[in-house]
């Protein structure tokens, strides 16, 4: 290994500072108690929490996951114990860590999102709020805030008016063009844009003919999903100046440095947690060695370094 | 590398890659893979499981779920564990060709435990189908050295589906056997056999079960019955075994005649039977 100055891993993410780009996906960690045991999350950038609604949700009924090739559905329903429970049960102990917590809300209207952000605005130990984005909008017949350039706008202009904390949106891959979706989210006064959430898809049991999930189809997530996400962060690295972060099947430190590369400041880990719950602690020190051999000081000097044919 | 803390109710977990010591058949679809680990087998309960890798590598991307078979020892100190398999999807297929040597991944103990009978007095009343017997010899194990009555009562479609039976003799435990085929004891459900003892049973009783959930539920029919305590391990897929991914939730009584999901693998696998809902609440 060559001997180098000691890289500085820390990142910025609009105004808020990571100690390092590593953060644990929402919807992969609950709310940080059960992968505390396992990994130390004093060593991480960040830790979002399991999907926060005004009340608490019971979510789907089982089954739930069906293993894919490369990866695997989910239809949890996005069961949570609300913002209330998490304020006052779960916060507590996240608070005890040095890292970042960032609260991933969702609601089924305009207000919903509004009053989660409200509620969440002056919590002392949410260090951002990240938009959910996958559920249909109830009040508009059902039109996916997601997917929808004039919903995404619009929830994002009323959580935006809810909290002064810096303000991610989620995007999701369904679209036909993601950076639409990307520049929407911008002129709403989103801080960053996190990208991409999972991708629908679903699975048939042969022998009883019927879907392996419950609710039909569910959202795509593992391994498989990297080439996708790293195709769409291109796009979205195209369409606006806003700080990115890079979700999708990250598997190792290999994937990590593609998001970063094409423009990402920071990274969710997210499915590997499930069948690789240290992954996001090794791929820290990985991350560490890899920028030393190669001679990079601060990772600014990597995060949007992509060469792109005929640019030399 | 010292234990990863738990929270104070819960016995500590390791997330381990292990070397395979021995793989043994027990007939063409079973077998058991066994493990040094001082550690996990010291940390091991009855009724308690283990994520394991089956593969190095994404394909299949999901840890199994394998209840805790043995605890082996040395010296009588805890010095391994192993796990009862079979082979039923693509997992275990390739668990199957585990060789001796062969490293996996391994995260656990995970869960909770079987309890025993709250009197002493009980008897405990094991009963299983197929490899849902894999959690009940180190149950009876301990229940034995606790001076607890036990008695075993084991379910299959054949002779084949029939596991654990040396295990309970070798402990002096009496087991009943039922087929569905008749290839060996009773002809028939192994429920018939258990209702049929329990009526005649003038002692107290503690039943426990693991096995397909029409078993369980036949199990659970029958002591409720009679007002018997009934334990009932649970399984389900899921994906990271520890509480995260929450798709391992079951219904379950809430609070104030409502329910609530459960997850089996953190408030079980292990449940009071009178805390299930066999019946989904929405049907």
């Amino acid at each position: 290994m060559t001997e180098g100055k000691a890289t500085d891993l820390g990142v910025e993410v609009g105004e808020l500072r990571l100690k390092n780009p590593i953060m644990l996906a929402s919807g992969t960690v609950g709310y940080g108690e059960e992968i505390g045991d396992l990994v130390d999350l004093n060593r991480l950038g960040g830790i979002v929490v399991k999907g926060l609604s005004l009340k608490p949700t019971r979510g789907n009924r089982p089954q739930r996951i069906a293993e894919t090739p490369g990866g695997m559905l989910n239809s949890i329903g996005l069961q949570n114990v609300g913002v209330e429970a998490f304020v006052r049960d779960k916060l507590p102990n996240l608070r005890r860590y040095d890292t970042r917590v960032i609260a991933n809300i969702w609601g089924r209207t305009v207000e919903d999102y509004a009053a989660v952000a409200a509620r969440l605005d002056q919590v002392e130990g949410v260090h951002a709020l990240e938009l959910n984005l996958s559920c249909p909008n109830i009040k508009e017949g059902g039109i996916s805030f997601g997917t929808d350039p004039k919903q995404l706008h619009a929830v994002t202009v009323a959580a935006r008016a809810a909290t002064g904390k810096p303000l991610w949106v989620k995007l999701a891959p369904g679209v036909t063009d993601i950076g639409v979706l990307a520049r929407a989210a911008e002129e709403a006064g989103a801080d960053a844009l996190s990208a991409i959430n999972t991708i629908r898809g679903m699975m048939v049991d042969v022998e009883r003919r019927t879907p392996r999930l419950s609710t039909i189809f569910g959202g795509y997530s593992g391994p498989g999903l990297l080439p996708i996400a790293l195709y769409l962060l291109f796009e979205i690295r195209k369409a606006t100046p806003l700080p990115l972060i890079g979700i999708g099947g990250i598997n190792e430190l290999d994937h990590v440095l593609q998001f970063l590369i094409i423009g990402a400041c920071a990274v969710q880990i997210g499915t590997a947690n499930f069948y690789d719950p240290t992954l996001s602690s090794r791929v820290v020190d990985e991350l560490a060695e890899w920028c030393q051999e190669h001679e990079i000081t601060s990772l600014e000097h990597l995060v949007g370094t992509l060469r792109l044919p005929g640019q030399g | 590398m010292p234990a990863l803390k738990g929270r104070a109710s819960l016995a500590p977990m390791f997330e381990r890659r292990l070397t395979l010591d021995e793989i043994r058949f027990l007939n063409a679809r079973c077998f058991v893979l066994a493990f040094r680990s001082p550690e996990i087998a010291g940390a091991a309960r009855p009724g308690q499981f283990l994520m394991l890798a089956a593969s190095a590598g994404i394909e299949p991307l999901l840890r199994r779920p394998m209840a805790v078979y043995e605890v082996l020892t040395s010296a009588g100190e805890p010095e391994g564990f192993s796990v009862l398999v079979e082979r039923t999807g693509r997992g275990t297929t390739l668990m199957s060709g585990l060789l001796a040597g062969d490293e996996v991944d391994v995260l656990g103990p995970l869960g909770n435990a079987f309890a025993p009978p709250a009197d002493a007095a009980s008897e405990a009343v094991l009963v299983m189908g197929g490899v849902g017997a894999a959690p009940f010899p180190l149950f009876a194990k301990a229940l034995v050295r606790a001076g607890h009555a036990t008695r075993a009562f084991i379910g299959g479609r054949t002779r084949e589906h029939l596991l654990c039976t040396a295990d309970f003799e070798a402990l002096g435990v009496p087991a009943t056997l039922a087929t569905e085929d008749g290839s060996v004891g009773h002809h028939g459900l192994v429920t018939e056999p258990l209702a049929e003892y329990l009526d005649g049973c003038d002692r107290r009783v503690a039943v426990y079960s693991c096995g397909p959930t029409p078993m369980m539920r036949a199990v659970d029919g029958i002591a409720a019955a009679r007002d018997l305590p009934h334990q009932v391990s649970l399984e389900a897929p899921m994906a990271c075994g520890i509480g995260v991914c929450l798709s391992c939730v079951v219904p379950t009584v809430g609070e104030a005649g409502g329910w609530r999901y459960r997850r089996i693998c953190r408030e079980g696998p292990v449940f009071d039977a009178r805390e299930l809902l066999w019946e989904h609440p929405d049907d």
